[in-house]
């Protein structure tokens, strides 16, 4: 009895062959395009064919990996991807990820193979790259330790930012051991506590030179790297599977090393010029403070009494009380002269008219009232109203 | 001029981080020029951002770079070959010239 198989067991059958062939789950096929549709979906239909005796149905799904756009109706192309079988009208078909041109390098085609691969399980998601830390105190920095890259990393830093340290894991960057060395690098690093970044350098050099950064033991290993990780890998048209696996890209070792830490002149004039502001802001309150106390001093000026008005009027007042003395004295003065008058009038020489007579003792030059002042034989002087005569006293009576 | 805060400020300020100082300063200075203050709170401010500014000064201008080394297959290899070769040059190690 021969054995009979259903349709499906079969077609099942071969996709497990196909599945368990290595070459056929990765496989580039060289050829030309044929039949080339794009459906509405945005995925690529096309036939490879190779002259007129050999064709292979292909498709291309849209979010499938790189090069869709070297697809075009008689285009000499490389696809890269696996066999499959579609079960339902039990086709073969080579279910492609990576389109490129005719005549592109193997390692460029293995590149682009990988690329296709990473991409699709997220390593180069946008989304995941972490920001460097602003001010760091412990940096990683996997390169080799006798080349002119770690030089310039360690004098860029400590001339920048020398608040850090610097720790070297340090491995070959070209050659077969590169890249478990670097992936080695980064689980030591993994172990180092407070690592703020990791910087991973390599001085420009071939395609070939650079290629352990584009091998998928060094992308996996930046991939779990727990501090955030700065490629810097050959020049700047280098670009590498590493550089996009980074959480930062730098064009050159140098450049990473100043992306890693801010600039110390930079942070000094930035203090200076916080010192600065800090002082003229203390001036401008005190200004502030001093306008205040001038505007105060001119409102008090002007609710105080008015002295030069007062100093007028005790002016006029004092001109006032001088003339008024004046009057006074006049009147007194007035006053003087008529009594002046009435002394006049009693004066003795009015008397004298009337016929007394002074009598003055020579002796004593005094006035003589009582002839008991006297004595026989005294001279007296005796005045009358018209000249006088001396005399002398011959009696005395009572 | 002594307050309570201002007296044992200075061996504080000193030792916090190169970070922490410039960050505190930066606060300083907005909370200066930012908040409604009197003469006094201002100046104490002020008194407390200009020693910040120097904590900030001294602590960069003071600083030197250390570098350690981690220990790796690679950086073994080196060690016993240079303690093999005693100071013979590693010439075929050319990948650096950038």
């Amino acid at each position: 009895m021969p054995l009979i198989l259903t349709v499906s067991k079969v077609a099942r059958y071969l996709k497990d062959i196909l599945l368990s062939d290595t070459m056929l789950q990765d496989v580039w096929v060289s050829g030309e395009v044929g039949n080339f549709t794009r459906s509405a979906a945005g995925h690529s239909y096309f036939t490879l064919r190779e002259g007129t005796s050999a064709a292979l149905r292909c498709v291309m799904f849209r979010n499938a990996g790189g090069g869709a756009n070297h697809l075009a109706e008689g285009a000499a192309v490389i696809v890269h991807g696996r066999i499959a079988i579609y079960e339902q009208r039990g086709d073969l078909q080579l279910i492609a990820d990576v389109v490129q041109p005719e005549g592109v390098g193997e390692l460029q085609l293995k590149l682009e193979a990988l690329k296709a691969k990473l991409e699709k399980e997220g390593l180069f998601e946008p989304s995941r790259k972490r920001e460097l830390p602003a001010f760091p105190v412990k940096i990683g920095v996997i390169t080799s330790p006798t080349g002119a890259v770690w030089h310039d990393i360690q004098s860029i830093v400590s001339r920048r930012y020398p608040l850090v340290e610097l720790v070297l894991a340090p491995t070959l960057v070209q050659g077969d051991a590169a890249a478990p060395g670097i992936a080695e690098a980064f689980t030591a690093m993994n172990a180092i506590p407070g690592l703020d970044l990791v910087i991973l350098a390599r001085g420009g050099g071939s395609m070939e030179d650079l290629w352990p950064f584009n091998e998928e033991a060094v992308a996996r290993a930046i991939y779990t790297s727990r501090a955030p990780v700065v490629s810097a890998v050959g020049h700047e048209t280098d670009f590498t599977i590493a550089d996009m696996v980074a959480d930062v890209r730098a064009p050159t070792p140098s450049a990473a090393a100043e992306l890693a830490v801010p600039d110390r002149r930079e942070l000094l004039a930035g203090i200076a010029a916080a010192a600065r502001g800090m002082s003229a802001f203390l001036d401008s309150v005190v200004t502030g403070g001093m306008d205040d106390i001038e505007r105060a001093r001119a409102r008090l000026d002007r609710a105080a009494p008015d002295f030069d008005t007062l100093r007028l009027r005790v002016d006029d007042l004092l001109k006032n009380a001088a003339s008024q003395l004046r009057h006074v004295v006049n009147a007194r003065s007035a006053e003087v002269e008529s009594l002046g008058h009435r002394l006049t009038a009693l004066s003795p020489r009015d008397i004298l008219r009337r016929g007394y007579a002074i009598v003055e003792a020579a002796a004593t030059g005094r006035i003589v009232t009582d002839a008991s002042q006297l004595k026989p034989d005294d001279d007296v002087s005796v005045t009358l109203d018209k000249g006088g005569f001396n005399a002398g006293v011959k009696r005395v009576r009572d | 001029m002594a307050s309570k805060s201002s007296k044992h400020q200075p061996a504080d300020l000193a030792n916090l981080s190169f970070e922490d100082a410039l960050k505190r300063l930066n606060e300083t200075v907005a909370k200066l020029e930012t908040g409604k203050l009197t003469l006094s709170e201002a100046t104490v401010l002020y008194e407390e951002g200009i020693k910040l500014a120097h904590v900030c000064t001294e602590k960069i201008a003071a600083a030197e770079m250390r570098i350690t080394q981690i220990r790796t297959a690679y950086g073994e290899q080196m060690r016993m070959y240079e303690d093999d070769a005693a100071g013979d040059d590693l010439d075929d190690d050319d990948e650096d010239e950038a």
